[in-house]
């Protein structure tokens, strides 16, 4: 599924960001400006059609390479590498998750004329709606 | 409308997943494997996963008062559940349909992928072979990813069933929409 995200030829391109994304998560610094380029990562995403459960599980390879050889690699400090990569990863996935949903809210403010206040509460109430109906299915 | 949709996006979530991260019935026979180990962690993570909660202000929102036991109930009978098995495409449509209760609670999508992340770390600290935690992180990678996608499909069909526009042409609005945001 996630192969059709990609243009013909444009592997090296999207190769070379996840080297420079590497390079920098491992030099740092891990500061605000770091997190917020992953906010904008989820705005890439929403507009190729990157789907949250796509990035997750992507996020969530990363962590377990990382713990896998760094296992094998028996370094002294494996454990606490890959409880530290664990939790950099779920951060990482939590922005980009996030930023991915507020703007396709406030993209959907443009689309259909809504406020992000109103869509939520909408949101919340079609979530009500179908647990009703699956409760009473 | 009916469980239809929970099947929906759990298959949807889990087909956008890279195989290689996305459970596999092999997972779910290292869980099986370890099941004793993996059982008794249970009043302990039950523990840490609502203390954490309780002490952070934005999750602490969520809740009313006096809801913890029977919350911490839910979480015990998923964990029993998710070692017991099955983990099969019913087990999956419950997790589509957590989703819904989330979006239902505005519990939001970094608040449960911080409690996917302290599920495998408490497991992590006690049970740490290997295949454990593969097969623990693979599943979790799956929960989330199908409790994350289900809040954006509902949020597409309340603006489809408010404006009347169907979701692929909201899609595409979406996707311009924020092509504009981008070039600012």
């Amino acid at each position: 599924m996630s192969k059709k995200i990609f243009h013909e030829g444009e592997r090296p391109a999207r190769e070379k960001t996840l080297v420079d994304w590497w390079t920098r998560t491992v030099e740092g610094p891990l500061d605000e400006e770091y997190f917020a380029w992953m906010a904008k990562v989820g705005l890439v995403h929403v507009v190729r059609g990157v789907e949250n459960p796509m990035m997750l599980a992507m996020c969530s390879f990363v962590a377990e390479f990382v713990d896998r050889r760094s296992r094998e690699a028996k370094l002294p400090e494996a454990e606490p590498l890959s409880e530290a990569f664990y939790r950099l990863s779920m951060v990482v996935g939590a922005v980009i998750t996030y930023g991915f949903d507020r703007y396709q809210a406030l993209a959907l403010y443009n689309v259909a004329g809504m406020e992000p206040a109103l869509l939520e509460r909408l949101t919340a109430e079609e979530a009500r709606r179908l647990l009703a109906e699956i409760t009473r299915g | 409308m009916n469980r239809e949709k929970l099947r929906e996006i759990s298959r949807q979530a889990m087909e956008d997943m890279a195989q290689e991260a996305r459970f596999r019935p092999e997972d779910h026979q290292v869980l099986l494997k370890h099941k004793d180990r993996l059982l008794a962690l249970t009043d302990e993570l039950v523990k840490a996963f609502y203390d954490t909660l309780f002490a952070t202000p934005n999750t602490r929102k969520v809740f009313h008062e006096g809801e913890r036991p029977e919350r911490e109930k839910t979480l015990r009978d998923w964990w029993q559940r998710t070692i017991e098995g099955p983990v099969d495409e019913g087990y999956w449509d419950w997790q589509a349909y957590v989703g819904l209760l989330h979006v239902k609670r505005v519990v939001t999508n970094p608040m449960m992928l911080g409690q996917a992340f302290l599920i495998e770390n408490v497991v992590r600290r006690h049970v740490n072979e290997p295949e454990v935690v593969e097969a623990l992180g693979r599943l979790m990678a799956t929960v989330a990813a199908i409790i994350a996608y289900g809040y954006e499909k509902v949020q597409l069909l309340s603006v489809e069933e408010t404006t009347g526009i169907g979701q692929d042409l909201i899609r595409t609005n979406v996707r311009v929409g924020v092509e504009k945001l981008l070039e600012e």
